[in-house]
């Protein structure tokens, strides 16, 4: 066996050993060390090690290094720049241990420096990704849209403050639940993870289901990250909220439909008004020639109805421009004089109508509108008898389940066929008609402006069972005018 | 008790005064291990951590309260109101010792006296008022830059034997070697608080009696630092010690127990 040079192997070590006096005095080095801090040996001995440091270094030793290795005797893998006496820097990393004299106090430190200038600036290198890494994830994270990575098979992995405030689940709640649960695609959840599996993107505008139940329209981006052999392993689902988008195309629509349809009526109602004056007229002059009392009754009715027809015709003729002030109005008997104008039409089909109980309700608004919104839904009412039935009209005081405000709500009643689901959904829908060639389709259609204009919501119900059949429209009207910002239209049907 | 929880607070001894120790930077209360047992007999010691060194809650880590040395003070503060202490004699190393004259400052009443173990107002020199501090920003900024460098290896090892398993006495040595070694972020945080924070202002305000424990050979707080504070501080003893460092509490423990004894 060969004898070991422990001098050689100690002079050569392939790393710096210096020996350091507690308070940081070098007493020893050897020849590696030296190379490293480019000093003799009589210039390194003797002199305290933190001045070989930077400023930073000779803090971070008093205040990271020494406390510790004080404490546990050892402390390891330190990153420390050598200041050479040329003034360049070494980079090196430090491993040192404490030696303690019989008494206990510390006496020595042994320390060991390797070279570490590659691995130094692997090491920034990896830093300056890591804080890169860091200010992407920042950014994500607080973007307003819903930025979600997903495992392969759809399960959530990451769910930034966009998705937060989406859907309303906390991180800790939509973490490792399925993500497909939270939108209704067009296709089934198995079908689009097939897609991704293969590669393809997805884009989808689509319904989000809120954490309230609420239902949200929204964009999705789904886009698979495949790693070779074409595995997928993750994805990713970027949401944009576009409720507020579709709100805004849908009142965009229903403002040019109202328009164009405005601009239709008036030029019509323009149009009867002249042959209406004329009939007025010959009217007048009958009612003055008539020679019996029993004729000059019904000329009187025809004049009564006539008025009213003129009355429609200019109200047509002004509606999309006309906002008279509101008045305050007493529901009770604006009910009662829309059935004295039906009482004819309601005896020819053999229907019973009256104004159940009602409240002395005063309610302030546009007194022609809601005059035309009550007979207009008598009018659907009595349409849907044709063989006859029960007609109810009520009023009460009542509280807006949303808003908590006070108002009046009115309902309508009637036995008549009723209507099904797919009718339903279309009654407010202009140009829809169930009265074949004698419907316009906008009776329904101008109620719900109305209704609207007037700050009110309505809902309908409605059966076409054969032993429960009937419609009920509840109108609700707020007090305070403006206060309530109801646009929504609630519709349900019982088979 | 909140505040107790948060700052790990520990209080040992049998005596009727109270005595308080808080750590500088770089530690926990873990190094004052070598100078309490000195202590016990006559002293009532209440020992911390701050938040974001040693053992306390993490989660009260608050970047804003901790962006001045006023939030640790009010810490302390907390601490002392929780415990019901009076006439506190109050132990800073380094940073703490500033931290400590906050406190003292806000609320004289609760202390009798400050112990300050290698002060420092202001790390950072100051031309304009011919203020030798001992660095320049640059160097502090290269601190920075060197606690970065120093991350690799801590996030996956030390936090989980740190936060997590305190209790679990199978892993006794493992904590036994994360003594002071504290989370980056925190030591980022803590540094630059510590570092470029100037309290210069304050010094003045400080009513309590102070005595102030200064190494010759500091590299950190400098002889001329200490000198400085003991100008700014009215009626305060400084004790010049010969030894070298910036922890003498560590590496001359007799030394500091014997400058404390004479001044208690």
């Amino acid at each position: 066996m060969q004898s070991v040079e422990f001098q050689d192997l100690y002079e050569n070590a392939p790393c710096g050993y210096i020996l350091l006096r507690a308070d940081g005095t070098i007493v020893e080095a050897n020849h590696l060390f030296l190379k490293m801090a480019g000093l003799s040996r009589d210039a390194a001995l003797g002199i305290n090690f933190r001045k070989l440091l930077t400023s930073a270094g000779a803090i971070y030793f008093d205040t990271q290094v020494l406390p510790p290795l004080l404490l546990n005797g050892v402390r390891n893998e330190i990153a420390f720049d050598v200041v050479r006496a040329d003034g360049r820097r070494s980079p090196v990393l430090v491993n040192v241990s404490l030696r303690r004299d019989p008494a206990g106090q510390p006496c020595e430190i042994r320390m060991i420096l390797m070279q570490a200038s590659e691995r130094r600036q692997y090491e920034r290198e990896l830093l300056r990704s890591r804080k890169e890494a860091e200010q992407m994830a920042e950014v994500v994270f607080h973007s307003s849209d819903a930025i979600i990575a997903l495992r392969p098979d759809g399960d959530i992995k990451s769910w930034n403050r966009g998705a937060a405030e989406m859907f309303g689940y906390a991180a800790n709640e939509a973490i490792g639940k399925p993500f497909f649960k939270l939108i209704s695609l067009e296709e089934e959840p198995a079908g689009a993870l097939d897609s991704l599996h293969q590669g393809q993107t997805i884009h989808s505008e689509t319904v989000g289901h809120h954490k309230s139940g609420r239902r949200l329209d929204i964009s999705v981006n789904l886009t698979p990250h495949l790693e070779a052999p074409g595995t997928l392993v993750a994805f990713s689902a970027i949401v944009r909220d576009i409720t507020l988008q579709k709100l805004a195309e849908r009142a965009l629509l229903q403002s040019e439909k109202l328009a164009s349809v405005g601009r239709l009526a008036s030029s019509i109602a323009h149009e009867i008004n002249n042959p209406l004056e004329a009939i007025t007229n010959l009217l007048f002059i009958l009612d003055l020639k008539a020679p019996t009392s029993e004729l000059k009754g019904l000329i009187r009715t025809a004049q009564e109805e006539l008025a009213r027809v003129s009355q429609i015709a200019t109200h047509t003729l002004r509606f999309h421009r006309q906002s008279s002030k509101p008045t305050e109005v007493n529901v009770k008997q604006l009910l009662e004089s829309v059935l004295v104008l039906y009482r004819p039409r309601l005896q020819n089909s053999s229907i019973v109508g009256r104004v159940g109980r009602c409240d002395e309700s005063l309610l302030s608004c546009r007194d022609g509108e809601l005059r035309q919104i009550i007979l207009n839904l008598v009018g659907n009412a009595v349409d849907a008898m044709k063989t006859g039935g029960y007609l109810l009209l009520r009023c009460r005081e009542a509280t807006d389940a949303k808003s908590g405000g006070k108002g009046v709500r009115i309902t309508i009643a009637d036995s008549g066929t009723g209507m099904d689901q797919q009718t339903l959904k279309r009654i407010f829908e202009p140009f829809f008609t169930t009265k074949g060639i004698g419907g316009t389709g906008l009776g329904l259609w101008v109620t719900l402006d109305l209704v609207h204009k007037n700050f009110g919501s309505i809902r309908v119900r409605s059966s076409n069972r054969p032993n429960r059949h009937g419609s009920v429209f509840a109108l609700y009207f707020p007090h305070e005018l403006g206060k309530e910002s109801a646009t929504d239209v609630a519709t349900s049907a019982a088979g | 008790m909140a505040a107790v929880q948060r700052n790990n607070v520990k209080v040992i001894g049998n005596g009727s005064r109270v005595l308080m120790f808080a750590h500088g930077y770089g530690c926990d209360q873990n190094m004052w291990r070598a100078i309490t047992p000195a202590f016990e007999r006559d002293f009532r010691i209440v020992l911390f951590d701050y938040v974001g060194a040693g053992l306390s809650d993490l989660s009260a880590f608050h970047r804003t309260r901790y962006s001045t040395l006023k939030g640790y003070a009010l810490d302390v503060l907390e601490i002392i109101e929780e415990l019901g202490l009076s006439k506190v004699n109050f132990v800073g190393h380094s940073v703490s010792s500033m931290v400590g004259a906050l406190a003292a400052i806000q609320k004289p009443d609760l202390f009798e006296s400050l112990v300050m173990i290698g002060p420092s107002p202001c790390y950072i020199n100051d031309q304009s008022t011919n203020y030798v501090g001992g660095f320049e920003r640059k160097d502090i900024e290269e601190l920075l830059e060197m606690l970065d460098n120093n991350h690799s290896g801590w996030s996956a090892m030390m936090a989980p034997i740190i936060m997590g398993n305190a209790d679990r006495p199978e892993l006794s040595a493992e904590l036994e070697a994360s003594f002071c070694r504290t989370d980056p972020l925190q030591a980022q945080h803590f540094a630059r608080v510590t570092f470029l924070s100037d309290n210069r202002a304050d010094l003045p305000k400080v009513k309590t009696r102070t005595l102030i424990l200064q190494c010759d050979q500091d590299v950190i707080a400098p002889a001329v630092v200490g000198r400085y504070v003991q100008a700014c501080l009215p009626g305060s003893q400084l004790v010049m010690m010969k030894a070298t460092g910036h922890c003498p509490h560590l590496s001359a423990p007799g030394k500091v127990t014997e400058a404390m004894q004479s001044f208690l």
